[in-house]
This record gives structure tokens, C-alpha cells and sequence, in this order.
């Protein structure tokens, strides 16, 4: 007997014990499995909850309604990108980095192309690397939208969630006649992109930005200023500086607990630095602070939107035949970006040879999520959900 | 604490002389890099956290002959200041755990259990993270490897490697003993002294714990494959 069929005699032959309570809830933290004997009890949350935005598991034990202890199991996606990356060439693992992150797909596939470009010294056309900014901006804020409408949601609003899916269906129509896909990008490949712009891209993605700039406005007026939204958010779900200097915690969900700090500006790539935006943050570090911040970055993202629609230089898209074997130089390096979740960081252990010996992707929702086990402690029940929502995990992303 | 003041301090816990400024930052990415050994990492651990860095990334990287950690520390709050650390696990693959000081590492540490087999000690929960919790493999380690054509390659290149390094060996053993009746009288003394790092390299699989050890060792492998790692 092996596998599950052991587990289940071992189970029922078992006294309730300790170990009894581990072969009902499994890798959890042990002062989670002790058997509770102070009327405490055990809640298991998913990895089918619709809350939990894919498959998390989240087991709490409940005093009452309030959460005494937390622990999210993860791996439920895990798909061993980082062991496919190993058995192919740098340019056959292209397909993969927008699958981690089917949100923020473009800003995957473009960073790992820079990754490897930055290391091995493959220069980029002009044109390309503001093509590549543009785009990936457009992802960010299709996957804030998503995240806008989820999470009202999840506390119990609907309308926005159908309004935000038709802008996200937009920004995805528009991506989708430049890239040909809408969700699991592929775009970018080394030394450039594959496809460039259809002619009437320009005036589509003005009249896109001028439209989304009116329907933030309906947002505001419909979620923002609405009592029941505040009541839901307003303080609960803080996070301290502290736990997101000890859990190295990144985007939106630092930089609205007043850490300032955006990839985008502190380690500046492709064509950043010359651009002009603003890195949003607050101090109050609680659920609606998040909420202010990812909203005000994707009015940032509409910004830079404008300034490459404006300065979109011309020029060749990428070399005229794709780099299918790039030539490697051994080494260790490291790259980041900043994805709507936080640094994505791309940790590349490259040989002779043509494929990478480790690429091991240091992926924002890992950490963002792995500091729920001291946030939700004391929080109520209900809140669980909206802190889980208003940090945005996308589980993919986390369990690679 | 300044940049250069947590150089100094880090100075004094890394393996000596293997502390250095990140070569080429544009094209890599690193301010510093440097080599530790597992007893230093908990100290440095505490000087970076103390100092506002945070833990950035863990990786685990299986070399075939041993595997290692790759520490990143780097301050998330402004200015990158990107610290490197590369440690070296020797055969029991044991490493101090850091969790109680950066609460980040409770689960870049159970990542490198899960997929590279790192026996983290100290860890509050060292139990599967991605995998289900009766896997009975590491499979981000070399050896796990379902294509055959692909074992093959990297046995082909193993094989290689270790040859490169034994040719590397006999010509520094040549080379000793060329020295040794080209300098009669002090022939004894570089006998008796040259054969240890050379007996290092014949144990490139198995180093031992001590960092002062393994200098040698590391610089007598030949730069074929994991030479260029570091």
C-alpha cells in the first residue's frame, strides 16, 4: 500500500492524537495540528473557494469567528516550469514565463526575455523596447482591473466586477491584435518583439485611455465613496513596515504600508528612466490603501501609456530572424522587474552550453503571500477574504 | 549602517578574500558578491536584517558533485544594493535555518527542501511546499531527469568534465615533479606540501565543511562547466 490508500487505513486505525489531526490536515505548521482543547476549531479554506482566486488552501483555527492561526497550503498548480527550463534551449522556454503569471503574462514574457538579453549582451532596437513598455503597461492594468473586480466581489458587490471585465475586455481586444493572443502572451522574443504595431493602433489606444479615464471616474463615484466598500476596508488587514521588511514583501501591497519602493524606478530597465511617472504609495497600510494605490498606478500606467503613443520612435521591431540558439556566456545573474504583484526577479546560473543550468524566478505573490501567516492572526472571518483579495495573489504564479 | 560599513563587518564573516565587487553590475545585476560557509550564514543573516536589508531570493542549485544556496540580500526600500552570497553544502547537505530572522525565509527555505533535498536545521516546519507531502523525490536535483537522449547528454558531459578535471590534475602533478628534481634541495618541502590541494581535487565530490579546504579546491577544478558559476 502506498499513497493516499495508506493514508486513508492509517486514518482510520488512528487514536486521536496529534499525529491524527496531521494526517487530516497535512504539511501544516505544528502549533496548527495540535489538537485543540480550549474550544478552538479548525476551518479549511479551498482550494475551491471562489475567494481564493484559484487553488489556495488556507486552514484556520477559529476562536468564535476570529482567526487565531493561519496556514496557506500551496503547490496545487505546480507545473515544474523551472525544471522545463532546464531541458531546453533559452528560446524554448519563451512560451512558459506568461503561464506563472496569466494575469501579468506580458510583463513575465517580456521580462524574461530581458533577462536573458541583459545577460548575454543581445541588444534591443529602439522601436522594440518601447513597444515592449507599452504593452506591458496595458497588461498591468488589465490585471489590476481583474483584481478591482474580484475583489469587490469578494465582498459582495457585483456590477463592478461586470464593469471591469468589459475594460479588461477591451485592453484584451487591443493586445490582441497586436500580439494575436489574449491571455498567455508570447510576444517578446530575445533581441526585439515579433510583431509590430497594426496601423490603426495609435488611435484605438488613445480612444481606449480616454474611455478608461472616464470610467475610473464611474469607479470612483460607484466604489471608492461607497459606505458599505469603506466599512469593509477601512483599517482592517494592516500590514506593517515590519512585516513587509521581514517578509520582503513588494508592490502594491509594501508601497501602500508607506515602504516606497518600485522596480520600475529603483533599478530602472529598458526604457524607464525616461520616462515620467509617479510611484504611488500610502502609510495607512490596510486593504484600502491597497486598493487606492493599485488604482492610482493604473492611472500611472495610462501616463506612460501616452508618453510612448507620443514618442514611439521607428525603426526595425527585432532581428530579421529569430534567435532561436543564443550564444551563452557562464554565469550567475539576476533580473528584475516589476510585475502588478511586485519584483519579479529572474536568477539565471548559465554554462557553455545552450540551455540554462538553473533559472529559478523569484516570483512577488511567494513572499506577498507567505506574510499571511502573521497578518490574518486576529483578524475576524470575514475579513480573511477581503485581506486575501486585496493583496492579489495569482496562485500560478506562486506555485510555478 | 553604510554600504561600506556592512563590506567591513561582512569582511570578517564570508571565506577569506572571497568577498568582491559585483563584476559587470549592468549585465549581472550585483553590487557584492561573495562565498560563506554554512556556520556564517545566521550572523549575516542578523548583520543585513539589522542593517534594513531584506532577504530578496533563495536558490538552490544542484552542481551534480554538491549543491548550493545562493543568498540574496538587497534593500527593498530604495537604491539597490544587491548582495550575492554563494555557499557551498557539503555531502549531509545540512544549512542553519534563518527563518526566525526574516520571516521570507520560512519558505525560500522550504522551497529548497522540496525541490533540491536542503536539510534546513532549525526550521520550524521543514515539510513539502509545492510538492504533495508523500513525494519521495527532489526533482529540481540533476539525477531526476525522465528523457533518456537528455541523461545521456548530461552524462556525456559529466564524463567530460570529470576527465578535463583528472588531465588538469596529471598536469599539475607533472608540473609539481618537474619542480621537484629541478629544485633539489627544496624538492621535499614542495612535495610534501603540493599534494594536498591536489588530493582536494580528487575529492571534488565529497569537499569537506571547512571553507579554508575548499579555496583551493575550487580554484584547482578547471573552468569546463561550474567554473563559470561563480
Amino acid at each position: 500500500m502506498s499513497g493516499p490508500s495508506r493514508k486513508l487505513a492509517a486514518y482510520a486505525e488512528h487514536p486521536r492524537t496529534p499525529e491524527f489531526a496531521e494526517l487530516r490536515f497535512g504539511n501544516l505548521e505544528p502549533h496548527l495540528i495540535e489538537a485543540p482543547d480550549d474550544g478552538t476549531y479548525y476551518l479549511n479554506m479551498g482550494p475551491h473557494h471562489p475567494s481564493t482566486h484559484g487553488v489556495l488552501r488556507l486552514v484556520l483555527r477559529l476562536d468564535g469567528e476570529k482567526v487565531i492561526d493561519c496556514e496557506p497550503v500551496i503547490g496545487y498548480s505546480h507545473r515544474a516550469h523551472e525544471k522545463m527550463a532546464e531541458r531546453g534551449l533559452y528560446s524554448q522556454f519563451l512560451p512558459n514565463p506568461s503561464r506563472m503569471d496569466y494575469l501579468g503574462g506580458m510583463i513575465y514574457n517580456v521580462g524574461y526575455c530581458q533577462a536573458v538579453e541583459q545577460a548575454f549582451g543581445i541588444s534591443v532596437p529602439d522601436r522594440a523596447r518601447w513597444i515592449r513598455t507599452m504593452v506591458s503597461e496595458f497588461n498591468r492594468i488589465s490585471s489590476h482591473l481583474l483584481w478591482f473586480g474580484a475583489f469587490i466581489m469578494d465582498l459582495g458587490g457585483f456590477t463592478p466586477f461586470l464593469l471591469a471585465f468589459q475594460d479588461r475586455e477591451n485592453i484584451l481586444d487591443l493586445l490582441d491584435s497586436v500580439t494575436g493572443s489574449r491571455l498567455t502572451y508570447c510576444y517578446a522574443n530575445f533581441g526585439g518583439v515579433t510583431l509590430d504595431l497594426p496601423d490603426d493602433f495609435a488611435g484605438r489606444a488613445k480612444a481606449l485611455i480616454e474611455t478608461q479615464r472616464t470610467h475610473f471616474e464611474t469607479y470612483k463615484k460607484l466604489v471608492t465613496d461607497n459606505t458599505i466598500f469603506r466599512s469593509r476596508t477601512d483599517g482592517i488587514g494592516i500590514i506593517t513596515p515590519e512585516q513587509v521588511h521581514s517578509y520582503a514583501m513588494t508592490g502594491p501591497c509594501a508601497r501602500a504600508s508607506g515602504v516606497d519602493y518600485d522596480v520600475r524606478r529603483a533599478e530602472p530597465y529598458s526604457i524607464y528612466s525616461e520616462l515620467d511617472f509617479e510611484v504611488p504609495t500610502r502609510t495607512e497600510g490596510d486593504c484600502l490603501a491597497r486598493y487606492l494605490v493599485r488604482f492610482e498606478e493604473m492611472e500611472q500606467s495610462l501616463r506612460i501609456i501616452e508618453q510612448c503613443l507620443e514618442r514611439m520612435p521607428s525603426g526595425p521591431i527585432g532581428p530579421d530572424r529569430p534567435l532561436i540558439r543564443v550564444k551563452t556566456k557562464p554565469g550567475s545573474y539576476y533580473f528584475t522587474c516589476e510585475s502588478p504583484r511586485g519584483q519579479l526577479g529572474w536568477f539565471l546560473l548559465a554554462d557553455k552550453n545552450p540551455e540554462p543550468w538553473r533559472l529559478h524566478a523569484r516570483t512577488p505573490s511567494f513572499c506577498n503571500l507567505s506574510a499571511m501567516i502573521e497578518v490574518l492572526k486576529g483578524t475576524m472571518i470575514a475579513d480573511t477574504i477581503a485581506i486575501l483579495g486585496s493583496i492579489d495573489v495569482v496562485m500560478p504564479e506562486i506555485d510555478r | 549602517m553604510t554600504a561600506e560599513g556592512i563590506k567591513s563587518t561582512l569582511r570578517g564573516l564570508v571565506i577569506p578574500n572571497s568577498l568582491l565587487d559585483g563584476t559587470d553590475r549592468e549585465r549581472r545585476g550585483f553590487d557584492v558578491e561573495g562565498e560563506i560557509s554554512p556556520d556564517a550564514i545566521v550572523a549575516i543573516a542578523k548583520l543585513f536584517f539589522g542593517a534594513g536589508y531584506g532577504l530578496e531570493c533563495i536558490t538552490a542549485v544542484d552542481q551534480e558533485d554538491f549543491r548550493e544556496l545562493w543568498y540574496q540580500f538587497n534593500i527593498l526600500t530604495g537604491a539597490p544594493q544587491r548582495h550575492l552570497l554563494r555557499m557551498q553544502l557539503d555531502q549531509s547537505d545540512q544549512v542553519p535555518s534563518i527563518s526566525h530572522i526574516y520571516g521570507s525565509a520560512r519558505w525560500f527555505e522550504r522551497e529548497a527542501f522540496d525541490m533540491m533535498g536542503v536539510q534546513v536545521l532549525g526550521h520550524p516546519n521543514l515539510k513539502r511546499l509545492l510538492l504533495p507531502e508523500d513525494s519521495d523525490f527532489y526533482p529540481l536535483r540533476r539525477d531526476q531527469c525522465i528523457d533518456e537522449e537528455l541523461r545521456k547528454t548530461r552524462e556525456n558531459r559529466r564524463t567530460k568534465r570529470l576527465a578535463a578535471a583528472e588531465k588538469e590534475r596529471a598536469k599539475a602533478d607533472a608540473e609539481t615533479a618537474a619542480l621537484g628534481a629541478a629544485e633539489g634541495s627544496r624538492a621535499e618541502a614542495t612535495t610534501t606540501k603540493a599534494p594536498a590541494p591536489v588530493e582536494q581535487v580528487t575529492e571534488a565530490s565529497a569537499p569537506t565543511g571547512d571553507p579554508q579546504a575548499d579555496a583551493p579546491t575550487q580554484d584547482a577544478v578547471p573552468v569546463v562547466d561550474k567554473g563559470g558559476h561563480r
